[in-house]
This record gives C-alpha cells, structure tokens and sequence, in this order.
C-alpha cells in the first residue's frame, strides 16, 4: 500500500501540531522531582538609623524569626547589593544577606505571607525602608 | 478507498489538533509583582599569568558598565568557580557572580548582557563571560 502525498502531509501535520501543543504546555517537572517556588529574599545590612546588622545580630534574627517560618531547610548566601531610590533620586551600595528557601508550589502564597511577615519584623528591628523578595518556578528533589 | 478515508480522518484529527491546540496559558505573576528575566553572570577574576582583577578595577567596571545597563539594582556574589576548559582541562578561579534582572522578553536584557560580557573580555582580556538566564521570575517589594 503506498500512501499518497497529501496522507503523509496530513500525518505530518498532525505530528507537528501534536509536538507543538506538548511544547507549550505547563512546565513539567522530570521524573521523581516535584514543583516548587524558589524565593530570595534580600536584607539589606545598613540600619535607617546608621550602624549595620552585626553577624551576631543577624544570626539571632535567622535562628528566631525565619527558622521557625522555614524549619525545613533555607540557604543564606553574602552579597553586595546596589539598588536605586527612585524617591531619593540616588544609587544606594550595602552589605545583603540573600535568604534562599524552596517551597512547595501549590502551598507558595502561605510561604509568601511568612516572608512577608518575615520582612515586617526586619524592617521594624533594624529600621529598614524595604525587603526585595523574587519568586522562580522550580524542580526539587532530595537524593 | 481505504486511502480516501484515512485522509479524511487524518485531515480532520490534524484540524481537530490545531482547533484544541490552546496557546499555553499565559504566565503572570501574583498581583503587585513584576515578571523579570533573571540573568546570573560568571566573572572569571584570575588571569593565567597570575594576575587577577583588582578590587577597584572591579568596582569600577561595575559603575561605568554594569551599572548604566541596569540601573535599578543587582547584587554580587564572590564566589569559587570551576569550568572545564575546550582542551578538557579543570580551570579554578576566583569568580565574582552577578545576579540582574530585566522585564521580558530575555532576548532584551540579553542585549545588554551581551554589552557587558564583550567589554570585560575586551578590558580584562578575559575567557567569556559565563551566563545564564531563567524566566518567569516575579519581583516585589514588602516597603511601608
């Protein structure tokens, strides 16, 4: 049997689109990991009222005010950070320490209220403006 | 005969696909973030002769290169870095990396990353600059 040409044109077609519409689709995790959000939240080191967080200080902060929130696991990460102030008109340089926490995808606005509860009682005790936070789509496994 | 129908049927299981292809839907991130590009460069610091890049020439790479491009606000990173180069040789290098952020799509902040990863070869007569780009990130701020 010998297909005619418009048969395989067809076929094709239909595998293409086929493929295509897998393609576009919601990201898929591989095999054995699951979907998570990644959240960085960023806290920066320079008090509103001068002086930085000291490591001591910040040590006190990540073992009573985010561990509880996050008691699963988290990464802390030294950065240099440079951000402008659009009010302030100018480029602001300080010292940051980048809290990195996998959460599960399907449970991220509770994680975002942690943060956010999080970034409150920073702001407040250490005299900060704001906390930059981002969130990323991610796959996680533990080995 | 039998081909006859086949093309009908395949024809119409093909228009079925493109009719039920729905576009992906589209991601937006929750209310009061912004979608970004992230991009994560790697600064090899060290040159094979010995020499690295010095703290200021760093500093002001950072101010008269990285900073025009991308005003809003980044964050640096030293860190210990290995990469395996062409000749299968394991290179360890002091590496500063730089974390950025640009609204989509990637292809627009990936312009100006390219910029930046010419001139520091071009300044530091360095390997290429290492990159990676992850999409779909949301910004925000907790502020008062």
């Amino acid at each position: 049997m010998r297909f005619r040409p418009t048969i395989v044109a067809a076929a094709v077609a239909f595998l293409f689109f086929v493929a295509g519409c897998a393609a576009g689709g919601d990201p898929v995790c591989p095999d054995g990991m699951d979907s998570f959000t990644e959240i960085n939240v960023y806290f920066g080191q320079e008090k509103g009222s001068g002086g930085t967080v000291s490591e001591e200080e910040w040590q006190t902060f990540l073992g009573e005010t985010i561990t509880p929130h996050f008691p699963d696991g988290l990464t802390v990460l030294d950065a240099r950070g440079q951000w402008f102030d659009t009010e302030a008109g100018r480029l602001y340089r300080e010292s940051t320490k980048l809290l990195n926490v996998l959460v599960p995808a399907d449970g991220v606005e509770d994680s975002v209220a942690a943060v956010q509860n999080i970034s409150d009682i920073y702001k407040a005790q250490f005299d900060q403006q704001a906390v930059f936070y981002t969130s990323l789509p991610a796959c996680a496994a533990v080995y | 005969m039998l081909c006859a129908v086949l093309r009908v049927c395949l024809l119409a299981v093909a228009a079925f696909a493109v009719i039920s292809c729905q576009p992906a839907p589209e991601f937006r991130c929750p209310d009061g973030l912004q979608e970004v590009v992230r991009y994560e460069l790697f600064f090899g610091l060290d040159h094979a002769d010995g020499r690295s890049v010095s703290t200021e020439e760093w500093d002001a790479f950072v101010a008269d290169t990285i900073t025009p491009r991308f005003p809003q606000g980044l964050s640096m990173f030293d860190v210990r870095g290995q990469w395996q180069r062409p000749d299968g040789t394991i290179e360890r290098e002091n590496t500063m990396m730089v974390m950025l952020a640009h609204p989509p799509p990637a292809e627009a902040g990936m312009v100006l990353v390219d910029e930046i990863s010419r001139e520091y070869q071009r300044r530091f007569d360095q390997d290429p600059v290492f990159r990676s780009v992850s999409q779909n990130e949301c910004v925000g701020l907790f502020a008062e």
